[in-house]
């Protein structure tokens, strides 16, 4: 079983498409997931951001205590970060700013079988038979640092809502993971984690902040949210939509960027 | 909401610095260590603007967030940038990066965590230099502030309103500041009145007063009248403020009495503290 990905993403206005900061990863799989939002207040958050999420696809955190875990899995990439910098060949204030290096968030979920084996729920018939609650087909974990988030919808209602739950918790000043090895033990600190199942149909969205932001403000006066995001089906039909609300003053004006995972019913084919 | 408008390359914001270039500034700074005031304000000038190309930056280049304008008054009124910028009015942030009259190499010691001290040489541009002559034409120089921010207002009507910062040591010696601040803050883009700042240095080590909401603590009719033409600290620059421990009324003003060098880069810091950079 292979869930339905759809990514899309728009600028901030004003800015070119090559100042994207936003970054996201999905394994051909369509088991590991990632999406960062680059700090646009920070030098080469685009690298760092591309960097995180690309990595969480490629080579993930080994399975080890929290602390160790993350260290181990970013101090390499913070290697890999600054040797991509050229430093000899910037001038005097582009030098100063890199020097204070680059933050990003990272929102990375991994979905996992169950025990019973690859990912198949048993069919609904045996289960009707046997009397059993239905088993999940896979669970789901996550790991958050900073305000990206993921909403998992299942039966047009939301289940989860992860790191953040409500409109007010969005701050301009989020704890994020930045290049500076000495902040690593600060990003353990503040990470988040969270886990639950997966049945077939369930919707995962993971959002950059200015989406989420908004999603979470509509739900809370009661509005399904989700069904206006699933009929985003194109690049195009995304852009009008957040053009549109960033007019309406109900989108903030920053880099916006949706995953959007849906995973097939029972007896439906993935498009 | 006034004060809100995001700062971008399509919406800069623009500073204006007015300097007093007045002969007691020849006088030295408290809290400098030796340094005349003109001295101590150059320094600070230059590390202000430092500070915003810095924060600005992206990647290999200058985002113009910001155009910013340097007006010394004194033996005359005039613009005050040197080097190649000379002559030159309100200058784009990405110009003032890459044309600084020089780069001097200065000793900076730094604590490196473990309660040990080093020293290093950092990079240190200067855009602006010390002057110290003549009177103070405070008056003609918030009147040449208006005659610059009249058509940049017209060009920029969402931009957040420019904020002019006004450094002195001491009483106009023409009509102003009040006719003329008073045209000043009756300049507004759509998201606010031009905000006018007032920083008075001291010759004494005495008390500064910092961003009061009343002339109560102010010594001379000189200071009451400088408080007077100074505009309220927009509610986002007052929360920074409070932020960082500092104790201030719902309508305190952008206005310092008695300020010395640790002071005076506070005040320089948080007033240019303005707007979501996007």
């Amino acid at each position: 079983m292979e869930p339905d990905v759809h990514i899309f993403g728009v600028a901030k206005l004003g800015n070119d498409a090559e100042e994207y900061e936003d970054a996201t990863g999905s394994s051909s799989e369509g088991r590991r997931f990632a999406i960062a939002d680059g700090a646009t207040q920070t030098s080469f958050a685009d690298r760092w951001s591309q960097i995180l999420a690309l990595e969480f696809i490629m080579n993930p955190p080994a399975d080890e205590p929290a602390p160790v875990r993350w260290n181990n899995w970013l101090q390499p990439l913070q290697e890999a970060w600054s040797m991509g910098i050229p430093w000899d060949k910037l001038p005097w204030f582009a030098l100063e700013k890199a020097r204070t290096g680059a933050c990003t968030t990272l929102l990375a979920l991994e979905f996992v079988p169950t025990q019973n084996g690859n990912g198949h729920a048993r069919p609904a018939l045996w289960r009707r038979l046997l009397g059993v609650l239905p088993e999940p087909a896979m669970r789901w974990r996550a790991e958050a640092v900073g305000d990206t988030c993921l909403f998992q919808v299942r039966g047009d209602r939301l289940l989860q809502s992860f790191p953040l739950s409500r409109p007010a918790e969005f701050t301009h000043s989020p704890v994020l993971i930045t290049t500076n090895p000495q902040q690593n033990r600060l990003v353990c600190e503040h990470l988040k984690t969270a886990a639950g199942d997966c049945q077939p149909g369930d919707l995962f969205l993971l959002m950059t902040d200015a989406l989420a932001k908004w999603f979470l403000g509509r739900h809370v006066v009661g509005e399904k949210p989700w069904q206006r995001m699933l009929e985003l089906r194109d690049e195009s039909s995304f852009r009008q939509f957040v053009v549109a609300e960033r007019e309406a003053g109900r989108i903030d004006n920053d880099d916006t960027t949706m995953m959007c995972i849906r995973w097939p019913h029972e007896g439906e084919v993935a498009s | 909401m006034p004060y809100s408008a995001e700062i971008s390359r399509a919406n800069p914001s623009c500073f204006v610095f007015l300097i007093d270039q007045s002969g007691s500034m020849e006088n030295p700074l408290p809290g400098a260590q030796g340094l005349r005031k003109a001295d101590g304000v150059a320094d600070a000038i230059n590390r202000l603007l430092q500070n915003l190309v810095i924060k600005c930056a992206r990647g290999e280049g200058v985002r113009n967030f910001y155009e910013v304008a340097v007006i010394g008054y004194g033996e005359a009124v005039d613009h005050a940038f040197s080097g190649p910028l000379s002559g030159r009015q309100l200058v784009p942030l990405s110009d003032i990066a890459t044309q600084p009259a020089r780069i001097e190499e200065r000793r900076k010691i730094s604590g490196n965590g473990n309660g040990t001290k080093t020293e290093h040489l950092v990079k240190f541009p200067i855009w602006f230099e010390p002057r110290a002559k003549g009177v103070t034409p405070m008056g003609e120089a918030i009147q040449s502030t208006v005659d610059l921010l009249t058509p940049w207002i017209a060009s920029h009507r969402r931009s957040y309103p420019p904020i002019v910062i006004n450094i002195s040591d001491g009483a106009a010696t023409d009509t102003g500041p009040v006719p003329q601040a008073k045209e000043l803050r009756n300049l507004a883009t759509d998201d606010g009145e031009v905000l006018f700042f007032n920083c008075h240095i001291s010759d004494q080590p005495t008390q500064p007063v910092v961003f009061p909401a009343n002339d109560a603590e102010l010594p001379d009719d000189f200071a009451r009248t400088l408080f007077e033409v100074t505009s309220p600290l927009p509610e986002s620059l007052a929360e920074q403020a409070r932020a960082e421990g500092m104790k201030l009324a719902a309508d305190a003003r952008g206005f310092a009495f008695n300020a010395d060098l640790t002071e005076l880069i506070r005040f320089l810091d948080l007033g240019t503290r303005s707007g979501k950079l996007k």
